[in-house]
């Protein structure tokens, strides 16, 4: 019997691969979709409603055990999500001492949108066009109003909360209500809004205010990531592969590891070889297109180490860019204070939100600063929590210590700066022959590091954000100016860029390889550039609008 | 898991089987200190730590304190599963707490009273924010560790904190004072 050849091979399962995967399936389409990973048990995996002393111990974590086995994962998994993220010892990746990079993954099915922030923002025309603008880099080749029409169908299926606020650099969607600011929140408000040129608005979230396309409202219990027993956050177990499946044209193939990716004669992709992950056995599946949004820098890997006599280099590399111009966001720069107004006995729910405020961008707009180009957001909040981590900051001990933990307890306002990190050449990906993974795989060689606009950008951006907290009444009690090692904000991007000319791009307008017409790429490997929002809206949209053409073409026979 | 969040899920559409399932699995992996059997400190050190950790979170009229939260068993289950140098730091902390006691009142620390008590924990206390000998070096980690314990535990975030978060609510209420608004 001749081997099953699928319509498209979809590699990954998350945010974007769900998306494909639906969209492919409600076109017509049979498809594959193949992720490295298990699928989940909801009742053991997710843990969104355990308390601390549930938890053997105690939310903290065996000791030790994130540092080594996650240490790339260090400030996201705890004990709560440990079971939700890569072990770095299975899964290694090498980076230059002096240059270290977190690479943060999620091998299940679902892939990081079960633990991502929800953050959910449009691009605009000052990061499509960027380089009108200021002269540095490349623009998308595509302008803000042609993925317009794919944010309105994404917002509208998965569900952003938010407020419309008319903000020229954060355009508007589809919303559903927004939630309400805390408190601190409305205090920082009104100091943000009373400059003038800058805003201040609460986090865009797809998390569901109200019931949505068949998934019920949030019921508040301010624990996603940990996992959503309601479906009430999106995410692709939750959403877009139900909805793939519905079709009859789904075939979802756990626990799959993709490590080449075959060709014809003729170059054309043909399929995927895997790695059966428990019993670590090879084989091959079949498809007429391939589709990877595998995350930004395993789909560049898989690209990598796919050689072959007409890709010497790796698939649609001819371009020699293939794992260039890698980037993230800054993560890690700002300030955290108190607000002494509002110190006093724990408040009830404050942290049953999970979800903060957002001051999209508001530097070299119309006015230029002679520091750096581009700009940054910030994300923040003021809320308190179950465990009073000012206690150990309480001097003392006995009767009067417990008194005053409980009755002086603090009211924390933080703002941190999500900033554009611009697309350099000279951070990128490689292969690293040298080491393997379990499963006996080429792992990444990842070269990355901030660049001087970032570190001046971050120079401003904290300044600023402890001008305005001062100003809302918080006291000062941490500021930190130098961002985290990037990919830390878990937003890596680039690697795979497309634009309009096969020799400055590794992809055309619409997520396809220039050099391979089967094959598209319709994940963050193909930003031309970061922007400073939370890129997996932006990314979901691409996927969509890829995904049309993609269509479009398989029916013409064109692919 | 509590009684309104259950009924919030079920009427979101959640099946039974799944809740009852993770409630199940949250027993299976949770300490239960009633049969808990110690894995690091001898009994004796355990009745020690139980004490100091009493008197750094004591019982009063609004709550009970780290003894009956078990903070000692916690401090038990970190320690037992941190490398030999935290052990090692913890067995000789508890030393030098009870050299403290047999120096001043030539008697072992569970002998004194609770004023002779206070005593030593106010000379263990004496430099938190530098501490300057083992002593005081110890009393940090111990204080750390203690409120690690008595925050998270049921005694503290339900009795004492008294947290009303992690259930299901109908809405998420915000800021409801007319004075911190615009």
């Amino acid at each position: 019997m001749p081997a099953r050849v699928y319509d498209a091979i979809v590699v990954g399962s998350g945010a974007n691969g769900g998306w494909a995967a639906k969209q492919l399936c409600e076109g017509g389409m049979e498809v594959l979709v193949l992720e490295a990973g298990p699928k989940l048990d909801p009742s053991k995996d997710f843990t969104e409603h355990a308390w601390p002393y549930q938890m053997p111990f105690r939310g903290f974590g065996r000791p030790g055990w994130i540092a080594t086995h996650q240490a790339s994962t260090i400030y996201f998994a705890s004990e709560y999500t440990t079971q939700l993220f890569v072990d770095d010892f299975e899964a290694p990746y090498t980076t230059p001492p002096d240059k270290p990079f977190n690479w943060v993954r999620s091998r299940h099915v679902g892939g990081r949108s079960v633990t991502w922030g929800r953050q959910s923002y449009r691009f605009s025309n000052y990061d499509f066009q960027a380089a009108s603008h200021d002269g540095y880099g490349v623009n998308w080749p595509f302008r803000y109003e042609d993925l317009a029409p794919y944010y309105d169908q994404v917002e509208e299926f998965i569900g952003v909360s938010g407020r419309a606020e008319g903000w020229e650099a954060l355009p508007d969607g589809k919303f559903l209500p927004p939630m309400n600011y805390t408190c601190g929140e409305q205090l920082l408000k009104k100091v943000v809004d009373g400059y003038g040129d800058r805003r201040l608005t609460i986090g865009r979230t797809a998390i569901l205010t109200r019931a949505h396309q068949g998934r019920p409202a949030c019921h508040w219990c301010g624990h996603c990531g940990r996992g959503c027993t309601t479906g009430s956050y999106f995410s692709s177990p939750a959403s877009t592969l139900p909805a793939a499946a519905r079709t009859g044209r789904l075939t979802l193939q756990p626990d799959s590891i993709a490590h080449e990716i075959l060709v014809d004669n003729n170059g054309q992709a043909r399929g995927i070889s895997y790695v059966e992950r428990l019993s670590k056995k090879t084989h091959e599946v079949y498809g007429k297109v391939i589709v990877l949004s595998a995350s930004t820098l395993e789909t560049t890997r898989l690209m990598l180490l796919s050689k072959s006599r007409l890709h010497p280099n790796g698939i649609g590399n001819s371009s020699g860019l293939l794992g260039h111009y890698l980037m993230d966001h800054t993560y890690g720069a700002g300030a955290n204070g108190y607000l002494t107004k509002l110190a006093g006995p724990v408040s009830q729910f404050d942290d049953s939100r999970a979800n903060g405020i957002y001051v999209p961008r508001f530097r070299n707009l119309q006015t230029k600063r002679p520091d750096y180009i581009r700009g940054f957001g910030y994300q923040g909040g003021a809320s308190r929590g179950a465990f009073p981590s000012h206690a150990d900051r309480t001097s003392g001990y006995g009767a009067a210590f417990k008194r005053r933990v409980r009755e002086e307890w603090p009211y924390p306002i933080r703002l941190y700066t999500w900033g554009e990190m611009l697309a350099r050449k000279e951070n990128h990906v490689r292969i690293n022959y040298d080491k393997k993974d379990r499963w006996g795989i080429p792992v990444l060689h990842i070269e990355c590091q901030w660049s001087d606009n970032e570190l001046k950008m971050m120079k401003d951006a904290v300044d600023t954000a402890q001008e305005m907290l001062r100003a809302a009444g918080a006291e000062i009690t941490e500021v930190n100016y130098t961002p985290r090692p990037p990919g830390t904000c878990i937003h890596e991007i680039g690697t795979a860029r497309m634009g309009t000319d096969p020799k400055t791009s590794v992809l055309n307008a619409f997520n396809q390889s220039w050099d391979v017409k089967n094959l598209f790429v319709t994940d963050g490997a193909s930003f031309p550039s970061s922007g400073c929002a939370n890129p997996t809206l932006t990314m979901m949209a691409v996927t969509a609008r890829a995904c049309d053409y993609l269509l479009d073409k398989y029916k013409k026979g064109e692919v | 898991m509590e009684r309104r969040t259950v009924l919030k899920l079920l009427a979101a559409g959640v099946l039974a089987e799944r809740l009852e399932a993770a409630e199940h699995h949250l027993a299976a992996i949770a300490q239960t200190p009633a049969a808990y059997k110690l894995q690091f400190f001898p009994a004796a050190q355990n009745e020690l730590l139980d004490r100091l950790t009493e008197v750094i979170i004591p019982a009063d009229d609004r709550s009970p304190g780290a003894h009956e939260a078990k903070v000692s068993l916690f401090i038990d289950v970190m320690v037992a599963a941190s490398r030999k140098d935290v052990q090692q730091q913890w067995a000789a902390g508890l030393k030098t707490v009870e050299a403290e006691s047999q120096q001043r009142f030539a008697r072992p620390f569970l002998k004194l009273n609770a004023d002779e008590q206070d005593q030593v924990l106010q000379a263990m206390a004496a430099h938190e924010d530098k501490p300057t000998n083992d002593l005081e070096r110890f009393f940090v980690l111990l204080k750390a560790m203690t409120i690690n314990g008595y925050y998270t535990s049921s005694v503290g975030i339900h009795r004492d904190v008294q947290y009303q978060g992690n259930t299901a609510l109908p809405e998420y209420p915000g800021c409801t004072h007319s004075e911190h608004r615009t």
